[in-house]
């Protein structure tokens, strides 16, 4: 995971980063924008949890 | 994001849809879904609470975006759900630009999270209705014989039975809600409440072994 500053930066390195791997499907680019590291990981937490972690998470 | 955070007090995300996704979108809807696009940025907020809480949140929502160019939009995935997902999204219109935003209970999201991960391992088409994803070619597949033939069908059908299990778990989400909404006050609901989250975490379980 990468944090940028502003949404264009993190925008340009996405297009960036979506071209290096475009041949690559198994590699997934999202840009997301959050107040804290711990929101993102809430509301998207496929990217940052395993399965278990998932189960764990539901208490 | 900043005006929802101050005057909802609650915590978004965004995201603006990936151009890998978009292209995936025109290639399954074709060109006219450019007209009606209004999920290339989006946003997510995800909430404790049940469906009622869920309906004042979204009834906020449009009421914050109402003097907009357009009238907010909702999308109701609770009524209409979309191969198992279920949440309420309003599309709002701030500086004519569309954005969808996905209001989630937790319930929701952790389903929708779960069923996420499920794709991630047996194909991601399944979020829109198709099989699991295959390991051979429809030729190689129909060319193998005797017990090859016999394991390989077996385990594609359990892939098949997972999915069909995801869904009779959002089948009982969408039991539990409906008693939220019609008897809230209902001494069974808690005991609905945690079979769901019973049978989620199992069924989480159950994904290590695809």
């Amino acid at each position: 995971m990468e944090h940028y500053e502003s949404d264009d930066s993190a925008l340009q390195a996405r297009f960036r980063a979506e071209s290096e791997f475009s041949a690559r499907g198994d590699v997934e680019i999202v840009a997301l924008t959050a107040a804290s590291e711990e929101d993102l990981r809430r509301t998207h937490g496929r990217y940052f949890l395993a399965i278990e972690d998932l189960a764990a998470r539901m208490g | 994001m900043t005006t929802v955070r101050s005057q909802l007090d609650v915590a978004p995300t965004s995201r603006i849809k990936n151009t890998g996704t978009i292209l995936e979108k025109l290639d399954r809807h074709g060109g006219s879904w450019l007209k009606s696009m209004h999920d290339i940025a989006g946003m997510r907020i995800v909430e404790s609470v049940d469906r009622n809480g869920q309906d004042e949140l979204v009834e906020r929502l449009a009421q914050l975006f109402a003097d907009c160019s357009r009238t907010p939009r909702i999308v109701d995935r609770r009524v209409t759900p979309s191969h198992g997902y279920r949440a309420v999204h309003v599309i709002v219109f701030p500086e004519d630009i569309a954005i969808e935003i996905q209001v989630r209970t937790r319930f929701q999201h952790e389903w929708a999270d779960t069923f996420e991960k499920l794709a991630d391992r047996i194909g991601r088409d399944i979020r829109y209705g198709a099989p699991p994803r295959d390991w051979l070619s429809s030729g190689e597949r129909a060319a193998l014989t005797g017990p090859l033939k016999e394991l390989y069908e077996v385990a594609y059908r359990l892939r098949e039975v997972t999915v069909d299990q995801a869904l009779n778990l959002a089948d009982l989400l969408d039991a539990v809600e409906d008693m939220e909404r019609t008897a809230p006050d209902a001494a069974e609901l808690a005991e609905f409440r945690r079979q769901f989250v019973d049978h989620l975490a199992q069924f989480r379980d159950t994904l290590d072994d695809i």
